[in-house]
């Protein structure tokens, strides 16, 4: 069984170097990128799961989210949004996104959440 | 009897004598020709052996010759009757006398006429009485002319002295009259003034008595207005009230006065006095307007309310945050400009009833409809003399540049918190890639040291997220995501985290069963976390934490009692404020932002529920809250509902 792939769509290199290692020690392989663009032109090797970050530098999340899920290829692709605090829970949820998880996280939850839909 | 013979007929009594003497007919009989006869409206009559008239004295006195001396009594009975009351009986029986001995005398003189006529109708009369019996009549005439002369002097005695009490009562009234006071004849010649007139406008009474008003100290008081006021309009009112008079005096400078003025009538067609009382009003003047500027200088918005909420005046400050002129405002409801009008009608009750208010915020509404103002009013009730409440006096601070460095500092403070949370959320990260790594090797050391890394950083991420609430609640923005939970669970599940967090500190469980019951879990637990971080933070040298919970049908409520310093019995109302530390030289110790009770409140009363501490100083203290189980209970209508907590 080949390893799932998980792409990480975050600005921040401290966070996306984190969750690398996280999701890399917890058996997956990883993905990563800063542009909002290349989330959405992902057309070949589609991942099993993505985590978005809500805000990145230039794009919208929500408008990324929204798109993915409009699109025959992606819609199936379970979507984690990453939020700044709980408060964005509903805009996760009306963009479309499968579940969302706040910073700081544990380790622990996150790996469970991924877990559930791809495990 | 010749017609020249008559003319030198009687002009007194003892000349009726005379006349019945020397025409040979008793007084009797010229009494019996008088009445007779009605003369020039005279009816005479007999009494005893004296004429009298019933004619009224006034019309008498004016026929009669001899009245100039009755005229000054009658005067000065008159005079004296305006002023004294008490003195009214005493007059009126001195009156009484007067006029029975002037009545004498008029019939006496009203006489010549009479026997004019009589002598040259019956100057042939003969005589039937003695001359011996004559004499002896004409002695007692004489006897009782001399009485009655005596008793009229000396009541004339009695009624100068009357006047004169009077005059010095009245003169005691004008002096004592703390403003000046002008006593003028109708030509505005002045015939007294008071000292403190004197003093007032810096003149001699020797230049002023009987002199013209207009002369007076070179010719200061020949003032225009008052020149309309004395001469058109008092003439035809005789009353004048408060009328304003601004002059600028040579030696005493602009002076405003008050002027009221009264005239005084002395009956028809007799000489009229004018009182004229003149108060400086200038002081009054300058004081007011020296307020009046302070009013109008102030920056902050000032409005007087009457007790029935209208406004009775504002100043510019007003003016220009409500767009409106003065004219405009005066009178109508002072709720009426603001954007929530009942708690503004709230806020002056509450000063009537307390006296004061301080810092009452409200929201001025422009009249343009796009402009809003945030103030802080000030407020308290004016009185008079006699302590009542005559209307409040109210200040308003306007806070909106305070309102907007604040909303500021919270989004600096938001964005900052925001900010902290990523690099915290790496490291985080990166501990816990760590200890899942040493885990795997076995460096149980390593896994121990991470573990408390850890905790430090969930400590730091509390710290944070209390910044982020803080600036959420001022800003109205803190959000709910409420659910059904159980609340037992999530009270052991706290409890059970937070023992981990100590090793010093024994929690105790006295729990109640099960309950399910509607809210934001999080928010919720984070209220029980910070009881409990609390009793373990400033208990530091007593072990027992005792966790109670208890429930009825419609609610829950969770204690946390601990041993440690307690609160003194002032602080405890204070220790849900925002940035609230328990101070003193053993507290400072005590590390944190004053900011956890605060939020846990604000939680708390978000979900409509009670939150409070008992604390009887040094033993500790037991904080607690009560929430409703029922959904309906809420008062917050912003909540998100997600109720997947209870899955």
């Amino acid at each position: 069984m080949s390893k799932k792939t998980i792409m990480i769509a975050d600005n921040d290199p401290g966070i996306v170097d984190v969750l690398t290692l996280m999701l890399e020690d917890a058996g997956y392989e990883v993905e990563t990128t800063d542009d909002g663009q290349t989330v959405k032109d992902i057309k070949e090797h589609l991942p099993d799961l993505i985590l978005l970050d809500i805000w990145m530098a230039g794009f919208d999340g929500r408008e990324i989210c929204k798109y993915l899920k409009s699109q025959k290829l992606t819609k199936h692709i379970p979507l984690i949004m990453i939020s700044a605090n709980k408060d964005i829970e509903e805009i996760a949820k009306e963009a479309g996104a499968d579940t969302f998880i706040a910073k700081p996280f544990e380790m622990n939850e996150l790996l469970a959440m991924v877990d559930k839909y791809i495990g | 009897m010749t017609k020249t013979e008559v003319s030198i007929l009687p002009r007194n009594l003892l000349d009726v004598h005379k006349a019945a003497l020397f025409l040979n007919v008793s007084a009797t009989t010229i009494h019996r020709w008088a009445q007779q006869k009605k003369l020039n409206g005279v009816k005479l009559g007999v009494r005893g052996d004296w004429l009298f008239a019933k004619k009224d004295l006034l019309k008498m006195v004016k026929e009669n010759s001899l009245s100039s001396k009755a005229t000054s009594l009658g005067k000065r009975i008159k005079k004296q009757s305006t002023v004294s009351h008490n003195s009214k009986k005493t007059i009126t029986s001195v009156t009484s006398k007067v006029r029975k001995a002037i009545d004498i005398k008029t019939d006496l003189s009203s006489a010549p006429s009479l026997f004019q006529k009589k002598i040259i109708t019956q100057s042939d009369q003969p005589s039937h009485m003695s001359r011996q019996e004559k004499v002896i009549k004409l002695k007692q005439a004489v006897t009782l002319t001399q009485e009655y002369t005596n008793e009229i002097i000396s009541e004339l005695n009695v009624i100068n002295e009357e006047v004169t009490i009077t005059r010095d009562y009245a003169d005691a009234i004008i002096r004592t009259v703390r403003g000046p006071l002008l006593v003028l004849n109708k030509d505005l010649r002045i015939i007294s003034a008071n000292e403190a007139f004197y003093n007032a406008f810096k003149v001699a009474p020797n230049d002023t008595e009987n002199r013209l008003l207009y002369d007076l100290g070179n010719r200061q008081w020949n003032i225009p207005k008052l020149r309309v006021l004395l001469e058109e309009i008092l003439p035809e009112k005789n009353t004048i009230e408060d009328f304003v008079v601004e002059h600028d005096f040579k030696n005493i400078g602009q002076k405003t006065m008050l002027l009221n003025a009264r005239t005084l009538l002395q009956g028809p067609g007799k000489t009229s006095l004018i009182l004229l009382a003149i108060e400086d009003v200038t002081q009054t003047k300058q004081a007011s307007q020296y307020a009046r500027s302070l009013i109008e200088a102030s920056l902050d918005p000032l409005v007087t309310i009457s007790p029935d909420g209208k406004i009775t005046d504002v100043n510019e400050a007003t003016v220009k945050v409500t767009g409106l002129v003065r004219q405009q405002l005066i009178g109508t409801d002072f709720s009426n400009y603001f954007t929530e009008p009942d708690k503004a009608s709230e806020g002056y009750q509450q000063v009537f009833k307390k006296g004061f208010v301080t810092d009452y915020p409200l929201t001025i509404r422009h009249a343009d409809g796009k402009r809003f103002t945030d103030v802080l009013y000030n407020a308290s009730v004016y009185k008079n003399d006699k302590n009542t409440v005559l209307g409040i006096f109210a200040a308003a601070r306007d806070i909106t540049e305070r309102k907007q460095f604040e909303r500021q500092k919270d989004e600096f403070v938001s964005i900052a918190s925001h900010e902290l949370k990523t690099p915290v959320t790496s490291i985080k990260g990166y501990a816990q890639v760590l200890q899942g790594r040493f885990k795997k090797e076995g460096n149980i050391e390593a896994v121990e040291l991470l573990v408390r890394m850890d905790a430090q950083l969930n400590k730091l991420t509390i710290l944070i997220a209390d910044l982020l609430d803080a600036t959420k609640i001022e800003g109205g923005k803190l959000q709910f995501h409420e659910g059904y939970f159980d609340f037992k669970e999530l009270v052991m599940e706290i409890v059970e985290e937070m023992q981990q967090t100590t090793t010093k500190h024994e929690l105790t469980k006295k729990l109640a069963a099960p309950k399910t019951i509607y809210g934001d879990r999080d928010r919720i637990g984070q209220v029980i976390t910070n009881f409990i971080s609390n009793a373990i933070k400033y208990s530091p040298n007593t072990k027992e934490i005792i966790i109670t919970s208890s429930e009825d049908k419609d609610s829950v409520m969770l204690c946390v009692q601990d041993f440690g310093i307690g609160i003194p019995k002032e602080k405890q109302e204070k220790v849900f404020d925002r940035f609230f530390r328990v101070s003193g030289l053993e507290q400072d110790t005590y590390a944190g932002l004053g900011l956890g009770l605060y939020i846990a409140g604000e939680i708390v009363k978000r979900h409509s529920g009670d939150i409070w501490v008992e604390s009887n100083g040094k033993k500790g203290s037991t904080f607690c809250f009560r929430l409703s189980i029922k959904k309906g209970a809420r008062k917050s209508q912003t909540n998100t509902l997600v109720e997947e907590e209870t899955a």
